[in-house]
């Protein structure tokens, strides 16, 4: 036997579960950029380095606010190739400067990059300084874009989507207002007044959560993702299920907090 | 017999308006009593001091033990539980089927779905109205969402029955099904209070006992 009017239940639960899919979804996202840009920010951290050729050997790494370590490299690889083709020069007579690898603390931008140079450069013992390629510098440009779109977009899903929530909860209001104040005259208790709300909102959650868990799976599964890992050269360390775990809690709070607000708002005692 | 709603000097009113002043009755248990009063007089706000939809902004008002004056939340509640109430309009839940809505206090009251429906379905039958208890509020009658309402106020037997105006709209049959229903309500042992602009004699049996308080110039006073 059919307890509830069936009327208008489509629209009653579509507001609440496209701002969730809105919300939940963004901040899926967001979270998966956020990997993506910091997982490669690593690689190329790893990566930035600069070699600078010194006429005598230094002992600690020069500026260290912005390099965190120094590696000499060994010259008698070069030196042998040159004896190779060199013969009869006597190379002991030789005087080699000395070369060293110095780690970036962090990833410079260009101007920064001819700042550590000039500075370098200031150092007399200091003859030559060779910097690393461009290339990544843009691929991390271009991340950084990306990121800072997706954290945008995070934003003004949540605010668009937290806005049609609110719109939602007068409505709810108006809808179960005389239904709360009913209970209330029978002495109802706080939690079961709340609970066609809450199992309402709940079930909007889960549908919400299943269609992000699906759509994410079949975006993070694509041919498309897997491209732009390997072309990155990274290894995402993200975990869709604990994400998904993650997104779910999110789902839970919303719909116990919509329940609370209808029912404080609506209640007469 | 124990006192079930005693009021010494009591006030009620609105926006510090008072609508009754100095009233002081007494109901006692299993006591049918008709509330009466010409339109305006005040018998809405009577019965919603009972029920505590208002407070008292002066005297002394109690109901079942309770203090009506600054009574809390989970007193309230509780006291609520105790109460059978009938309104004008009905006030079924319209999102309901009438199952469920007479089976409210008895889920409040912690009965198990099944029994309650069980219990639910036993009493409609008892006023022709198990064959529609699938239906919503707007599908009924008037008269018989009355006696949906009758039932929802019965059914978890009260201490006190109280009704604002429920016979009014009602045609004669309706209205004579629902006064059976207080009758009935009275067998079982419930107090009964219904507030109404007169008596209807023509729907009452002769060896019912009833009190009559009657409500003139904001004055409550006993007629009967």
């Amino acid at each position: 036997m059919s307890y509830y009017k069936k009327s208008d239940s489509f629209f009653s639960h579509f507001t609440l579960i496209f701002s969730l899919v809105a919300i939940l979804g963004s901040l899926f996202f967001y979270q998966f950029f956020r990997e993506v840009y910091l997982e490669y920010q690593m690689n190329l951290v790893t990566e930035s380095t600069m070699v600078i050729v010194t006429e005598k050997p230094l002992k600690k790494v020069p500026m260290p606010q912005y390099f965190q370590s120094m590696e000499p490299i060994s010259p008698s690889q070069q030196l042998e190739r040159i004896k190779s083709q060199f013969k009869g020069i006597d190379f002991s007579k030789v005087h080699l400067p000395y070369f060293y690898k110095l780690q970036l603390k962090g990833i410079p931008t260009p101007r920064a990059l001819l700042y550590l140079k000039k500075k370098l450069l200031e150092n007399p013992n200091i003859k030559r300084v060779l910097t690393f390629s461009t290339t990544q510098e843009k691929i991390y440009n271009l991340l950084m874009i990306v990121n800072y779109i997706s954290t945008a977009f995070m934003w003004s899903s949540l605010i668009l989507g937290f806005m049609l929530i609110v719109k939602q909860l007068e409505v709810w209001k108006l809808r179960h207002a005389e239904q709360i104040y009913i209970m209330e005259l029978f002495g109802a208790p706080f939690w079961f007044k709340g609970a066609t709300i809450f199992k309402i909102a709940f079930l909007d959650s889960f549908i919400a959560l299943v269609i992000v868990a699906v759509g994410t799976f079949l975006v993070l599964n694509s041919p498309l993702i897997e491209t732009i890992k390997q072309q990155l050269g990274i290894t995402l360390h993200f975990s869709w299920l604990g994400e998904i775990a993650f997104l779910a809690l999110v789902g839970i709070f919303i719909s116990l907090a919509t329940t609370l607000i209808v029912i404080r708002s609506s209640s007469n005692q | 017999m124990s006192l079930i709603v005693s009021a010494r000097n009591l006030t009620l009113g609105y926006n510090g308006k008072a609508v009754i002043t100095g009233a002081s009755f007494d109901i006692e248990s299993k006591q049918f009593v008709f509330l009466t009063g010409v339109s305006g007089s005040g018998k809405t706000t009577v019965v919603k001091s009972i029920y505590g939809e208002i407070s008292p902004i002066g005297g002394r008002l109690s109901v079942g033990g309770y203090e009506m004056n600054g009574i809390n939340r989970a007193s309230l509640r509780q006291l609520r539980r105790f109460l059978g109430i009938v309104f004008q309009d009905y006030k079924l839940v319209p999102e309901w089927n009438v199952l469920r809505n007479v089976t409210l206090p008895l889920i409040i009251a912690g009965y198990d779905k099944r029994s309650a429906e069980e219990k639910a379905l036993h009493y409609l039958e008892k006023v022709q109205m198990a064959d529609k208890a699938d239906r919503f509020p707007f599908e009924l009658s008037g008269g018989e969402q009355q006696r949906v309402a009758m039932v929802r106020a019965i059914i978890h037997e009260p201490v006190l029955l109280v009704a604002d105006e429920p016979l009014s709209g009602l045609d004669f049959h309706s209205a004579q099904l629902v006064m059976d229903l207080f009758q009935w309500a009275h067998q079982l042992g419930i107090t009964v209070l219904i507030a109404t602009h007169s008596i209807p004699e023509h729907l009452i049996p002769g060896d019912l006992s009833i009190r009559q308080l009657h409500i003139e110039n904001r004055k409550v006073n006993e007629l009967l």
